[in-house]
């Protein structure tokens, strides 16, 4: 796992689920992300952890197709995500952030619409489409359009989206922010089973807990970088995950002496 | 608690600078907010230059010069407050996202006037102001000089207290319980001001001095009528005080109507779309009724869900509704106006319908916004987008084009001319769907998060969208001669020998598509990642 400017191509035999290589992203003057090297390997649960501004959605999104990069290489299941696309797409399922429906479609809508796109059998789409909006708890609304529904319920009608084609690798950017606990578990268990049946999971998130319990695979991203890459366990050693994270980052606590203004509330109050 | 405010001096400087701010980001933004910016600049320098000329002109030269500027000045504040509230509160720096300031309410109205005042209509407004001053003010003394000087600016701010006062209370609205009747009335706007060119384009040999002085009679009971002659007045000072004291009178009433729609607009919701409302979709899902007739696949697939989420969305609704009537009605407007049609071979005009699928459909990627990745993700590449739009926008318009010659035929007799009529229709349905997605892939506008169903985002994106929709229908004309040329010259001698010369629209028509799909696909195929990235509103 290096910061090498140039890009190298892995080995075709052992291709790892993802693989970026020298990925540059710059918008303006402010560099996104700088020369990211990232192997993820097939089946992992991955965690891409990392302060705000680090570059996790813009990496994220460089991935998927969403985003060209400036420089540099991505290839999905040994294919180029720039010179094969199509191929990528139907190996993708993705969640990104903000999430970006269609408001005026239905759940039940969306999901057929989009099994017809990716060219499914009808009869299967409506099956999985059920089973989906079973387990996220939208039958009720499954009729109403996604425009009146919370962010919680988009975000799981984003997810149902993304796994209908039972995709090689889930990309989710944000996945558990905003979804209540009770679906939070419906959905880990349906990530687990798919994770479970050689499927490749990588989600961004802030929080570090549910990284540490859901993930074998982390990569700590800074300042557009990559930090480091790995299992889990070798990462944190024998701590937690979180004070392994804000050790490798760097993070300076806040001077108690600084901010002594906030301690003066205005007059008027 | 007055002195923990920043004072409306301060506010407006402050929010007038905002807006100097965001339009220098566009001149330093992309290439497109580059273009969209200077082109709301030229085309403002333009027009105004051409104002200011004509008026300047018509006030030293016209022995009307008095009745038309009564005329003039009340006209023009209902057309632009017409517009601004077709054109929406985005125009401008929209109130709500300053409403978490601590401006009080006259802070943050003049504040935003002041910011209204910043930017390229402002330069058309004094442009224009200016040709009246030069205008009206030739042989007068300072007095009168300076009359006309006030006339001009109390003017100025009448239109700029109107049109920003229109546009708060239709924004403000479009996000509450009257969201229908705003999104309504907005369309409404548009069409006045279409239907009002056209009244006064149509008749124009007609326009004398008993005309003008019998308008002038009705304008003058109006306050933007009374500067009008106060100006024509700047001769005789003294007549002219009283007109102008009547025409600054409502000014401080039309103050106080802005600063207090403004801080209801601050304080409306700014929610997008269905506005957090539960509504429900019909069970048959997107492949119900006549879109169920699409071809199965994604081509056919996109291009459904074109058609629904564009009658879901009232923005997108509400401009397929204002195409069809300003398309069609070029051709209905004279009969509806005069009465009565002249000449039967009006039939084949009702199915020429350029204008509308060009009008609906030079968007056609802008208006589904970023959702559109999600078809992108799915595997639809630019070849699918690009003729699932060309089809969505043919399906569209193919009913009122069979239906409109067919209304003609009824009014005018000539049912002989429908067949030719028919196939003509054919023809240009093709042709513009064809030309109307090249121009969507060509210049794809994002579009702002905004339930005003007119509203136009950033500066320029209206001139631009002008200009494609110009450049289009040239295309057209030009595309449209070898069919146009031989069906005019046959239609002086039979209606059979005409039919047959339409033979050749359809197949000219399919030509045309297939050139402009093509346009699109190759724009599109392989950069949809930034096709989705251009039509994503800046936050």
């Amino acid at each position: 796992m290096g910061h090498n400017e140039s890009v190298q191509e892995p080995s075709e035999a052992s291709w790892p689920a993802i693989v970026a290589r020298g990925l540059h992203k710059r918008f303006g003057d402010h560099v996104a992300v700088g020369s990211l090297d990232l192997d993820v390997p097939v089946g992992s649960f991955c965690g891409l952890v990392g302060p705000n501004g680090s570059g996790k959605t813009t990496s994220l999104r460089m991935v998927a197709g969403l985003l060209r990069p400036d420089s540099g290489q991505v290839w999905v299941a040994g294919h180029d995500t720039w010179a094969d696309p199509v191929t990528v797409r139907r190996l993708l399922g993705v969640v990104p952030d903000p999430l970006n429906l269609f408001d005026r479609l239905s759940a039940r809508e969306l999901l057929r619409h989009l099994g017809e796109l990716r060219g499914l059998d009808p009869d299967e789409v409506r099956h999985r489409s059920e089973e989906l909006l079973g387990v996220m708890d939208l039958l009720e609304s499954a009729d109403e359009q996604v425009g009146g529904y919370s962010h919680g319920m988009r975000k799981k009608t984003a997810i149902a989206a993304a796994l209908l084609h039972r995709p090689a690798v889930l990309l989710l950017d944000e996945p558990f922010e905003g979804v209540d606990p009770v679906s939070a578990v419906a959905v880990r268990t349906m990530l687990d089973r798919y994770r479970g049946s050689g499927g490749t999971v990588v989600f961004s998130s802030h929080a570090m807990d549910l990284v540490d319990r859901m993930c074998d695979y982390v990569a700590v991203m800074a300042k557009g970088g990559l930090l480091a890459a790995g299992p889990i366990e070798q990462l944190r050693g024998t701590g937690r995950l979180e004070d392994a994270f804000i050790s490798m980052i760097g993070a300076t606590p806040v001077d108690p002496a600084s901010l002594s203004w906030l301690d003066d509330l205005p007059a008027s109050q | 608690m007055s002195g923990r405010t920043i004072g409306v001096p301060r506010a407006l400087r402050s929010i007038a600078g905002l807006k100097w701010s965001l339009l220098r980001g566009g001149l330093r933004g992309s290439t497109q907010q580059k273009i969209q910016v200077g082109l709301s600049m030229l085309l403002s320098m333009l027009f105004g230059l051409i104002a200011f000329g004509g008026l300047a002109a018509v006030g030293r030269s016209s022995a009307e010069a008095e009745s038309i500027l009564v005329v003039f000045m009340p006209v023009i504040v209902i057309v632009v407050g017409l517009l601004s509230a077709a054109t929406g509160v985005e125009a401008t720096i929209d109130a709500r996202h300053l409403a978490t300031e601590p401006l009080t309410r006259s802070e943050l109205g003049i504040g935003l006037l002041g910011a209204a005042v910043v930017g390229p209509p402002a330069v058309l407004a004094c442009l224009a102001g200016a040709g009246i001053l030069v205008g009206w003010s030739g042989g007068v003394d300072v007095v009168g000089m300076v009359l006309v000087l006030a006339s001009v600016v109390g003017w100025l701010a009448t239109l700029l207290l109107l049109s920003r006062t229109f546009a708060n209370v239709l924004g403000a609205w479009a996000t509450g319980r009257f969201r229908q009747i705003a999104q309504a009335m907005a369309t409404v706007s548009a069409l006045l001001v279409w239907l009002l060119v056209q009244i006064v384009t149509r008749d124009a040999d007609n326009w004398d001095a008993g005309r003008w002085s019998t308008l002038a009679d009705t304008a003058r009971w109006t306050p933007p009528g009374q500067l009008g002659l106060a100006a024509a007045s700047a001769t005789d000072p003294v007549n002219g005080l009283g007109p102008l004291l009547i025409g600054y009178a409502w000014l401080p009433l039309l103050a106080w109507a802005n600063v207090v729609s403004t801080e209801r607009l601050a304080l409306s919701s700014p929610r997008p779309g269905s506005g957090g409302r539960r509504m429900r979709t019909r069970v048959d899902g997107l492949r119900g009724g006549l879109v169920s007739y699409l071809p199965a696949g994604p081509v056919g697939s996109v291009a459904a869900r074109t058609i629904r989420t564009k009658f879901r969305t009232p923005r997108q609704a509400v401009n397929t509704v204002t195409a069809l009537v300003i398309g069609a009605g070029v051709f209905l407007i004279g009969p509806l106006l005069d009465g009565g049609v002249g000449d039967d071979r009006i039939v084949m005009l009702g199915g020429l319908l350029h204008f509308a699928v060009l009008f609906d459909g030079n968007n056609s990627f802008g208006v589904d916004g970023p959702a559109l990745w999600l078809e992108v993700q799915a595997g639809a590449d630019g070849r699918v987008l690009a003729r699932a739009k060309a089809l969505s926008s043919v399906a569209v318009m193919a009913v009122p084009a069979a239906v409109l010659p067919v209304a003609l035929a009824a009014m005018s007799g000539g049912w002989r001319w429908l067949p030719a009529a028919w196939l003509l229709a054919i023809g240009a349905l093709l042709a513009s769907a064809g030309v109307s997605v090249a121009t969507a892939a060509l210049a794809p506008v994002a579009m702002p998060d905004s339930p005003n169903p007119l509203a136009s985002g950033d500066t320029g994106q209206g001139c631009l969208a002008a200009v494609m929709l110009s450049v289009g229908l040239v295309v057209l004309a030009v595309a449209s001669a070898p069919v146009a040329i031989p069906v005019l010259l046959a239609s002086s001698r039979s209606a059979p020998l005409t039919a047959a010369a339409a033979l050749f629209a359809p197949v000219l028509g399919a030509a045309v598509l297939w050139g402009g799909v093509a346009v699109a696909t190759r724009r599109i195929s392989g950069r949809e990642a930034e096709l989705v990235q251009h039509i994503t509103p800046a936050k």
